[in-house]
């Protein structure tokens, strides 16, 4: 299979994972070091390098999903993920260069549906033991607007 | 143009403004008075602890649209009391406990406020753990989100400093963020988070800070619930127009107190808001 279309199952993949509320799943998506971060396209032209989520830790992605599930009040809603077809870029020691651009519709318990966020994925992915994980996820929201709060990550 | 037009007669409103530890600050009434005065001494020293003599660098910013009135967001910043209540990251995880020290400082004119919260020393730890059971479901698999390094002479691990009427500094751990809010009409507010490290940071201090940023924001482990309630509450009292509810929590004044189980900084904020529109 070639790398776009191994890159574009796991992008599927990683999509109807937070989509189905699989979000215990959701950090075996990623290397055990990995890096994920949701910023914005203007943050990343300042060179600004804090996000509003910002993960150096398989572990830390663990922790998010036992506080969303467990700690933190918000209202019960959930996003339908569109994922473009992805870009691959250059092979390095640190991974494989990926660009993936996104859409994410909202949608609340009472149905009420908005577009939450596009923006684009910037990715390094690695092949551990036959299996393709992210060792980083950047999230590159257009918009550094975020409607009330952000609870389900990107 | 009638002759008598003067161009120099029209100019746009002029803008008060000053800066203190270079933030500034503008003000289009003649009678505001100084910054330093207007926040007085106490908050003044909270300013002075975490941007005094540092030279900081913005390191992110981000904009949250808050489903209510401003006002609203006012009142949460300085309502000290329900962070317990509201935002159940901490207590989940048995980071910190609802009886830890802490206590509120309201200005003199009302407007502006310090919440703090001090760690527990280590007797304190020690003699509650032994009196809790430890529950292994709802431990941080990676306690790095709360490696606190004390940079300031003191115990304070949460400090939230309010300015009337739209302004907020905050240092949570080893995070730091100035926040403003802005109405975008009646029902929304802008939100706006500048996130902040001191420009000598060591990477490993920035990293802390980066991963200590989880706990704010619009995404943040204690600050999420801030971006949905003042919707909750509109909503809530929407059909109750003439009816009215007095609690009173920490009496009906604005003075500072030694704990943080109190409303008044949101009685202070509402008697500046009174007094400045005559309401």
């Amino acid at each position: 299979m070639s790398a776009l279309l191994q890159v574009a199952e796991l992008n599927a993949a990683y999509a109807a994972t937070i989509d189905a509320d699989r979000l215990e799943a959701w950090p075996d998506f990623f290397v055990e070091s990995c890096l994920y971060k949701i910023t914005s396209a203007d943050n990343r032209k300042h060179g600004y390098s804090a996000g509003i989520v910002y993960a150096d830790s398989r572990a830390m992605l663990h922790d998010r999903v036992t506080a969303l599930r467990t700690a933190n009040i918000y209202e019960r809603h959930s996003y339908r993920h569109i994922v473009g077809l992805p870009v691959i870029g250059e092979a390095g020691d640190d991974g494989l260069a990926v660009e993936t651009p996104f859409l994410v519709a909202r949608i609340m318990r009472d149905g009420r549906t908005d577009l939450f966020a596009t923006g684009v994925y910037l990715d390094r992915i690695r092949d551990e033991f036959g299996r393709l994980r992210f060792a980083e996820r950047h999230v590159v929201c257009d918009s550094s607007r975020f409607d009330t709060l952000l609870a389900i990550p990107l | 143009m009638p002759p008598g037009f003067r161009v120099e007669q029209h100019g746009p409103r002029q803008l008060r403004v000053t800066t203190l530890h270079g933030l500034v600050f503008g003000t289009f009434s003649d009678q505001t008075p100084a910054i330093e005065d207007f926040i007085g001494p106490e908050v003044l020293a909270r300013f002075n602890r975490i941007l005094g003599g540092r030279k900081i660098e913005i390191i992110g910013r981000f904009v949250e649209v808050l489903p209510n009135n401003w006002k609203m967001y006012a009142e949460n910043a300085r309502d000290s009391y329900h962070a317990s209540l509201l935002h159940l990251f901490f207590a989940t995880f048995k980071i910190n406990r609802l009886s830890q020290g802490g206590g509120l400082v309201v200005s003199a004119n009302g407007g502006c406020s310090v919440s703090e919260t001090i760690a527990p020393t280590q007797s304190d730890d020690t003699a509650y753990a032994g009196m809790r059971s430890v529950d292994d479901e709802y431990m941080l698999r990676d306690p790095r989100l709360i490696d606190v390094v004390d940079e300031h002479p003191d115990r304070v691990r949460h400090q939230i400093v309010t300015v009337f009427p739209n302004f907020v500094l905050q240092k949570t751990q080893n995070a730091m963020a100035l926040r403003f809010f802005t109405p975008d009409g009646v029902d929304r507010t802008n939100l706006e988070w500048i996130y902040f490290g001191y420009a000598d940071d060591t990477p490993e201090m920035r990293q802390r800070r980066l991963r200590h940023l989880n706990l704010g924001g619009p995404a943040g482990f204690v600050s999420m619930e801030d971006g949905c309630v003042g919707g909750f509450v509109e909503r809530g009292i929407a059909t109750a127009e003439s009816e009215a509810a007095i609690v009173e929590m920490g009496g009906a004044g604005i003075e500072s107190q030694a704990t943080r189980a109190t409303e008044a900084a949101v009685r202070g904020f509402w008697s500046l808001w009174r007094r400045m529109t005559g309401i």
